[in-house]
């Protein structure tokens, strides 16, 4: 296993539940990868082992050789990787712009000037950039924590449930805008989402989890056959 | 002299117990540090004394007047500023600052700044167990303490308002989808945290003297019980404060008086660091 | 730490909305803190002994809640102990320059102290937060009160102890107290700007996001906690040398308690906060004379008054009044 990102037997336990249970995965640098799995399968705690929101009890994860596992959430942001929240999360009482100036500078070496407009330009946030983050709409909210998230400049971007709250037409662009935060910036991005519909028409691999162990990956075809996804999903 | 501490300390113990319950009552509905006990306590004090000497009540009578006006006043913090900042946690200890200033100095203003001395009838009198003399002031604190303490448990298990206060104290949304009338809840754990407080000055009030600024310190060791059993939680504060009391009791004999508090800090401080949720918490509520 | 990277000017106002008062650049805020400091500094030398010496308390009132300023106003940690530090620092002073230390180097042993003092305390409550780290910083107030207090060798307990004067003259102190003062709001003026000052409002905002966009918040806490400890010496080393006399009860652990109302009422996060808030705290009890007891009644409840109407304190109330009269002046 030579990926991008190497993660080798992660496993973590809270209050003697297994929440992520020894899973093993490689992602492709620049590649758009997707986690999908029941409620309780352990995916968004696997998210937070690589964001370093957690420690793993066991386990280990590597970024371009770099390990991760073990680092505090502001040094692994510090590596180059960024997240959003199932739950919108902002700097509420600042303007979205504020939010991306203190994200932009947050690390110590600034790759060059950030330019806010062609970040909100690129999450379809264009022109938004003094709006108080309060008076966002949902939708709004969401895309802006992928902006924060990009302000800090990351080779990997993990993305908890973004789709949470949107209606189709919203979901159908975002999507779009995915793609093309990962063709424009060339970060890798890794999503993890409820919604098998948007995962299947934007994720280019996909892992399912169950009970928090990896349970199929493959391409988006190969997952929708597998009976044992389908049936995790229907069986709960 | 050892016997002699255990009997300090469960006295100390009776008092910390019964004013840390009376704090930790009101933070578990509604997170809020109420520093101004000391000043109901203070008033309630006051007016006990004013009672039974100005009006000449008889003691009991005056106590009970004293315990109405603990509660009494304790609500109106609740309804006239506590209210007002439930969701500022900071604001919290300059609201408390404020009425303890406004409680501590209506007290100063109407009955002056000199120490008087609220003699409940057996003042006098001492509990002799062999080498152990326990005050008779003593021996009311704890017996007072017991019931009190007994009583509460009784209403939180027992009864239907009781019930609803502990569900606010665990879970405050939940608890209002249930029906529960959340407004009511706060009054009236104020009105008991008052009550509670009306009973540590009649406890407190002849032990030590009765002056504007009498419970300002004693309150800081209520504060330490109040962590140390979790906040919010009334059974943890009951045993920590004997805890504290007889810690407190055998600091000050063994080691030194001076620094008595100190240990409760110190204990305060291995809490904090170790497991701020208290030594009986099952789970932090909302961490702070 | 260079300037390119930082935010600019105004597009990480202080708290909640845009001030009317926030929006001016370097210049002219460091040029206003300047002139305000020369006034204070003539009121401080024009005005009667009583007047002055008030002033010159709230002066150094100021310079305490200043420092305070940075890990409570900026970071949002509810500090109470911020008395402890400003009487480490009269008491380290004092002492020092008994056993034979010129003023000078005094001054950095007992700034030394606290600041050491406070990386202790900053680093045992770590991982502490809103009402837990209000309760044990009080806590520690209540140790160091205790200590000077008890430890009768070294601070001659409640007795106090004499400061021997380290200035040239009266004058002197009276040029360094303002001006200390107006260094004081200059310092966190600059701070609050700079990526200390804003990476504590990310703290203040959200802490746990603030970790996730890269920000290291126990570093940074503990850096602000230092900083305003050591200010607060500063503080500490000033009201010595103005009294000439230090005693435990100056420095008793209720001190820090009020210092962050006093900040919390003038307003918290604002370069002005600190001054307005001693001016009132100290002011207040010294100027409405009608008994103490009244005085502080009164006092108590416009705290109460003024934290619940204007939550941002004076400050606030101070934006209010200048959007108004724009307001009115746009009308015409």
């Amino acid at each position: 296993m030579s990926g991008f990102l190497e993660v080798e037997g992660a496993s973590k336990t809270f209050g003697g539940v297994r929440a992520v249970d020894a899973v093993d995965f490689s992602v492709d640098e620049g590649k758009i990868y997707g986690v999908i799995g029941p409620n309780g399968s352990g995916k968004t705690t696997l998210l937070g082992l690589l964001s370093g929101t957690y420690r793993p009890d066991r386990g280990v994860i590597r970024l371009n050789g770099r390990r991760l596992d073990g680092l505090s959430a502001h040094r692994t942001v510090q590596a180059g990787v960024a997240r959003t929240f199932q739950t919108s999360r902002l700097f509420y009482r600042w303007s979205l712009a504020a939010n991306l100036t203190a994200a932009a500078a947050a690390r110590p070496i600034a790759r060059g000037e950030e330019d806010h407009s062609a970040l909100l330009g690129l999450v379809g946030l264009a022109g938004r950039g003094d709006a108080e983050c309060l008076s966002l709409s949902n939708a709004e909210r969401r895309l802006a924590m992928i902006a924060v998230a990009l302000a800090t400049r990351p080779h990997l971007l993990l993305l908890d449930e973004p789709a949470v709250g949107m209606s189709p037409k919203e979901t159908a662009a975002l999507a779009g805008i995915i793609r093309r935060i990962r063709d424009d910036r060339g970060v890798t991005i890794i999503v993890v989402e409820h919604n098998m519909h948007f995962m299947m028409g934007m994720a280019e691999w996909i892992m399912a989890m169950r009970a928090g162990r990896k349970l199929a990956e493959g391409t988006p075809a190969e997952i929708r056959a597998n009976a044992d996804v389908v049936a995790a999903y229907l069986g709960g | 002299m050892f016997l002699q501490a255990v009997a300090n300390g469960i006295v100390l113990g009776s008092l910390f117990a019964l004013l840390g319950v009376g704090l930790t009552l009101t933070y578990g509905v509604m997170e809020v540090p109420n520093f101004a006990q000391a000043g109901v306590i203070t008033l309630a004090a006051y007016t006990m004394l004013w009672l039974n000497q100005t009006a000449a009540w008889p003691f009991g009578l005056a106590v009970l007047g004293g315990l109405a006006v603990g509660g009494v006043l304790s609500v109106l913090t609740e309804r006239l500023a506590y209210r007002f900042v439930r969701t500022r946690p900071l604001a919290a200890p300059v609201v408390a600052l404020g009425i303890l200033l406004v409680l501590d100095n209506i007290a100063l203003v109407l009955f002056g700044g000199d120490h008087v001395s609220l003699s409940p009838p057996y003042a006098g009198d001492a509990l002799h167990l062999g080498a152990v003399n326990v005050p008779a002031v003593g021996v009311a604190l704890i017996a007072t303490t017991a019931v009190a303490l007994l009583a509460l448990y009784l209403f939180l298990q027992r009864t239907r308002t009781g019930r609803a206060i502990r569900a606010v104290s665990q879970n405050a949304e939940a608890a209002a989808t249930l029906g529960i009338r959340l407004e009511q809840q706060y009054v009236i754990s104020f009105f008991i945290s008052g009550i509670l407080a009306g009973l540590a000055a009649f406890a407190y009030g002849p032990m030590y003297a009765v002056f504007p600024y009498m419970a300002d310190a004693i309150l800081l060791n209520a504060f330490v019980v109040v962590v140390l059993g979790g906040l919010g939680n009334v059974g943890g504060a009951a045993v920590c404060g004997l805890f504290l009391g007889l810690l407190e009791s055998f600091g000050a004999v063994y080691i030194s008086a001076a620094y008595q508090t100190l240990f409760g800090f110190a204990v305060l401080l291995l809490m904090i660091v170790l497991r701020p949720s208290g030594l009986f918490s099952s789970g932090a509520r909302r961490i702070a | 730490m260079s300037e390119s990277h930082a935010p600019r000017a105004g597009a990480l106002d202080l708290a909640a909305a845009p001030s009317p008062l926030n929006r001016f650049g370097p210049a002219r805020d460091y040029f206003g803190i300047a002139l305000l400091g020369i006034g204070l500094w003539l009121l401080v030398v024009e005005t009667n002994a009583f007047y002055s010496s008030v002033l010159a308390t709230i002066l150094i009132w100021t310079i305490a809640t200043g420092g305070l300023n940075i890990i409570a106003g900026l970071g949002g940690y509810p500090s109470l102990v911020q008395g402890a530090f400003y009487g480490i620092g009269a008491y380290g002073s004092a002492l020092a320059m008994k056993w034979g230390q010129p003023f000078w180097a005094s001054c950095f042993e007992a700034v030394g102290a606290a600041s050491l003092l406070g990386l202790v305390i900053g680093l045992v409550f770590s991982r502490t937060r809103g009402q837990y780290f209000a309760i044990g910083t009080m806590f520690s107030g209540l140790a160091v009160a205790l200590v000077l207090n008890n430890w009768r060798m070294l601070t001659n307990g409640q007795l106090g102890i004499s400061v021997d004067f380290g200035f040239a003259d009266m004058d002197q102190l009276n040029i360094v107290i303002p001006a200390a003062a107006a260094l004081t709001l200059a310092i966190f003026r600059f701070v609050s700007r700079r990526r200390l000052g804003w990476r504590l409002q990310t703290i203040l905002e959200d802490e746990d996001l603030a970790e996730h966009i890269g920000v290291p918040t126990a570093r940074t806490k503990l850096t602000g906690f230092v900083l305003s400890a050591a200010i607060g010496a500063v503080a500490g080393v000033l009201i010595g040398q103005y009294n000439g006399t230090i005693s435990p009860d100056l420095f008793d652990y209720y001190v820090g308690f009020v210092m962050f109302v006093a900040l919390s009422v003038g307003g918290a996060g604002r370069v002005l906060g600190p001054l307005l808030g001693s001016a009132f705290i100290v002011g207040i009890p010294d100027l409405l004379n009608l008994s103490s007891g009244i005085g502080l009644l009164i006092a108590g409840l416009i705290f109460v008054l003024v934290i619940i109407l204007i939550p941002g304190g004076f400050m606030s109330a101070l934006d209010a009044l200048v959007r108004w009269v724009a307001m009115k002046a746009a009308r015409r």
